[in-house]
């Protein structure tokens, strides 16, 4: 079960089809809140969320997830932007995520990432 | 400490060693004054003294004279009474007395010869035997016992007459015949006479003279004589006579008064003669001096503490505002000021304010600076988002069967992320051409309620108003505009409106007449504006507003210029934040045309064939819905090679052809076309993202009838069709 997080409908759509077509179960959420919602409702064991400029609310909702759910794995998206002179990224990275990737990314290295982390399919 | 404390300070450190100088010069006048009215009053008990003196050296002649008569010598008494009777007759205060060694009287000029005289030595009396006088001695004492002691004429002391009952002093000197003493002879001088001699000085007003004898009691004195002749001296005076033969002091009169004294000694009777000035007469001078003085130090003080004020107010004031207008331009504020009276301020003002203006130009580059730094990573943001979007959207068409849902999803994705993406990139490259000034406008005369309507209504056809209600109010009014522009204008109001408004609300569109001018207004129930966003919101890259609500900054600028260029204007209006803002663009108006002059209703061409050329697939399918929708035979190519192949197997009557293609571009596919259709007559439109002359010049030149610009009007490539056809 993944839960996926991004304030760009049409991405969260597609990427939502694409982990789809691979097998996976995914909820989407707008914004951290909701994901945060879903994930105490039915405990989802990845959690793919963009970073949205600027009020780090992805950040707020990596510190959420790494506080109540530590045993839940998380990758980060983001368009780019700076915090604190540091990559967006960079700084997801430094507060552990289990990955990180720059829009646009090939979904293929994602589906790798999340096979490498042991999501597992469920056809 | 105020500026004025310490000009005050100023003024008492200049005045006071001037006051201090002045007041040692006052002191310094006045002992000197006090010296010559002191040597002035010596001078007049000097002068008296030797009045008195020549009385007494007068009247001691005399006794000499009288005393070596030859009639003595024999014995004739008789005839000496009468000789000394006429020498006194000019006297009548004074008389000679002879009297023999035992001391008995033996004449007095003032009786008659032979008359009964008191004896001195027997009648002598105490002080204090005449009631009148208690401190004067009754009698002359013992003249010859005088005149034998000293061997020398005798002076002596106030006495009470035993022959008047009044006060007198006399004079002794021995009458000496053969070696031996005879007779003593004295004159007896009524102290009035001295009185006399005294006010015949003419002692100044206010000011007594007075005569004093060894014992201190008063012979004579020039005020108050009945009185006080007999009576003992003020015993200020008596201590200054017996301290010394010549001095001055300070003391009382006998009434009370504070006087100044002076006296001096003679020698010859060892009498003092003084002179007593009433102290306010003797120091008014120099009291008028003191008062000067002060009067003077009060009121420099005075004028100087004043001046104070005032000139620390002149000096003050303008510190004050410049003290505040150096605190606006730390708050980064406009600071203006006004000449100033003190050069330095001036000069200081002229610092402050040029130090202003650099701060605020240094503030204006770094804000640039920090703008365009935004603008690069939104910018980076806004572009990575729609092709992330694209690369998931192609992976899934690439995975999904072609006929799924998935699919046709995914394909819509497509479109809307690369209508999005087309529509930023033409609004950056429109900035940049308006900032350039290299900015032609497609002019012509059409409705702006109609434009507006059709727009709103093609974004209600994408389902952009899914998520909120937008409610469209408009009357005619005609403009003279781009209508690419105007739709861009309308456009960019909508999705500001849109992206600033929570979901569920409403979003108001209105297009009306003013008197000259068309109103198209965009109000929204949104996050709202500060009053100090309202002016910025307008400028390039300036964000309001949750920032997380993304873009590039450069949509409400767009609308500013585009308007501006039409020869409009736009404002924001906003009761405050959370209150929702109300856009407005403004546009000259045009009177409506008569219904002759409306441009020929445009008649849909039936049926002709229409090929597009296009690599933009967002561009491309709209084109193709808007032909087919208007009953024409569609082939679309996203490249000129497949567009001539398409072309081949049905030959166009219309060829649209976007003139930047991947592979051969749009000026040789149209020559290409020219070539290969020679007998058949094919329109040629060129579509180009620029609308430049040149652009228009070389389509013209490579064989193209039409040029339009995108993003393609529907209405104006109906008419260009139509005239082509």
């Amino acid at each position: 079960m993944i839960i996926l997080v991004d304030d760009n409908a049409d991405h969260r759509l597609v990427l939502r089809m694409a982990l789809e077509l691979a097998g996976y179960r995914v909820r989407e959420a707008a914004h951290g809140a909701e994901a945060l919602r879903l994930q105490r409702e039915r405990t989802a064991s990845f959690l793919i969320t963009d970073i949205f400029m600027p009020e780090a609310d992805g950040f707020e909702t990596i510190a959420a997830f790494r506080r109540e759910f530590p045993q839940t794995r998380i990758i980060a998206v983001s368009g780019g932007g700076q915090r604190a002179k540091r990559d967006y990224l960079e700084a997801a990275t430094l507060m552990g995520v289990d990955a990180a990737f720059h829009k646009p990314f090939e979904i293929e290295r994602l589906l790798a990432a999340l096979r490498l982390l042991g999501e597992r399919a469920e056809p | 400490m105020r500026l004025r404390s310490h000009l005050i300070v100023l003024v008492a450190a200049a005045v006071l060693p001037l006051l201090l100088f002045a007041v040692v010069i006052v002191l310094q006048d006045v002992g000197e004054r006090r010296e010559i009215m002191d040597r002035g009053m010596q001078n007049t008990v000097r002068a008296l003294s030797l009045a008195i003196d020549g009385e007494v050296k007068t009247s001691l002649a005399v006794l000499q004279t009288l005393g070596g008569s030859p009639l003595l010598d024999r014995g004739e008494l008789a005839s000496f009474h009468e000789i000394c009777a006429r020498t006194m007759r000019q006297r009548p205060a004074a008389f000679v007395v002879l009297f023999d060694p035992t001391g008995k009287a033996l004449l007095n000029s003032s009786r008659q010869y032979g008359a009964a005289l008191p004896n001195p030595l027997t009648g002598t009396l105490p002080a204090g035997a005449d009631p009148r006088y208690p401190e004067v001695p009754l009698g002359g004492a013992d003249p010859v016992k005088n005149v034998l002691e000293s061997g020398a004429p005798v002076v002596s002391d106030l006495f009470i007459s035993l022959v008047t009952r009044g006060p007198r002093i006399s004079l002794d000197v021995p009458v000496v015949r053969a070696g031996g003493l005879r007779y003593v002879l004295e004159m007896s001088i009524d102290a009035g006479e001295f009185t006399r001699v005294l006010e015949a000085q003419r002692p100044p007003a206010d000011s007594v003279l007075a005569l004093v004898d060894r014992r201190g009691i008063v012979i004579a004195r020039t005020r108050d004589a009945p009185g006080r002749v007999g009576e003992p001296a003020e015993p200020e005076l008596a201590q200054q006579i017996f301290a010394s033969d010549l001095g001055s002091g300070a003391g009382r009169s006998a009434k009370g008064m504070p006087v100044y004294r002076v006296h001096a000694r003679s020698p010859l009777t060892g009498w003092s003669t003084s002179l007593a000035v009433s102290r306010s007469v003797a120091l008014a001078p120099l009291s008028n001096t003191l008062a000067l003085l002060a009067g003077g130090a009060a009121l420099a003080i005075l004028l100087g503490l004043a001046a104070a004020l005032v000139i620390g107010r002149r000096i003050s004031a303008p510190i004050s505002a410049l003290a505040g207008a150096a605190g606006k331009l730390a708050r980064g504020e406009q600071a203006e000021l006004n000449a100033h009276t003190v050069r330095e301020l001036e000069d200081l003002h002229g610092t402050l304010v040029a130090a202003g203006v650099a701060a605020r130009q240094v503030d204006e580059v770094q804000a640039a600076s920090r703008a365009k730094d935004e603008f690069l990573a939104m910018l980076s943001h806004e572009l990575r988002n729609p092709l992330a979007a694209l690369t998931a959207a192609a992976h899934v068409l690439k995975i999904a069967n072609p006929a799924s849902d998935q699919a046709m999803k995914a394909t819509s994705v497509v479109e809307r992320q690369t209508r999005h993406m087309s529509r930023l990139i033409s609004d950056l490259l429109d900035i940049s051409r308006i900032t350039h000034g290299k900015f032609a406008l497609d002019r012509e005369r059409f409705d702006l309620a109609e434009a507006v309507t059709r727009l709103v209504n093609v974004w209600r056809v994408w389902g952009r108003f899914e998520r909120h209600n937008v409610a469209l109010h408009t009357a005619a009014v005609w403009i003279d505009a781009d209508r690419a522009r105007i739709d861009q204008i309308t456009a960019n109001l909508l999705d500001n409106a849109l992206k600033f408004t929570p979901l569920g609300k409403t979003v108001h569109v209105t297009v009306e007449a003013a008197p000259g001018v068309a109103l198209l207004r965009v109000a929204d129930e949104g996050v709202g504006l500060a009053p100090e966003a309202r002016q910025r919101i307008f400028e390039l890259f300036v964000q309001e507003g949750p920032a997380a609500e993304g873009g590039l900054g450069i949509g409400l600028a767009l609308v500013k210029r585009l308007a501006e260029i039409h020869g409009g204007s736009a404002a924001v209006e906003s009761a405050g934040p959370g209150m929702g803002s109300m856009f407005t663009v403004q546009l000259p108006s045009l009177p409506a045309p008569a219904a002759a002059q409306l441009p020929a209703t445009v008649h849909r061409g039936a049926g002709r064939t229409v090929l597009i050329v296009e690599d933009n697939d967002d561009a491309r399918h709209m084109l193709v819905a808007a032909l087919v929708l208007d009953g024409h035979q569609v082939h679309a190519a996203p490249d000129g090679e497949s567009g001539l192949q398409l072309a081949e197997r049905s030959p166009p009557d219309v060829a649209l052809i976007d003139i930047r293609l991947p592979g051969i571009d749009g000026y040789e596919v149209a020559r290409r076309l020219r070539a290969a259709h020679e007998r058949r007559r094919i329109a040629l439109i060129a579509v180009t993202g620029f609308g430049q002359t040149e652009d228009r010049r070389r389509a013209f030149d490579a064989g193209f009838d039409a040029h339009l610009v995108k993003p393609v009007n529907a209405e104006r490539l109906k008419r260009v069709m139509a005239e082509l056809q």
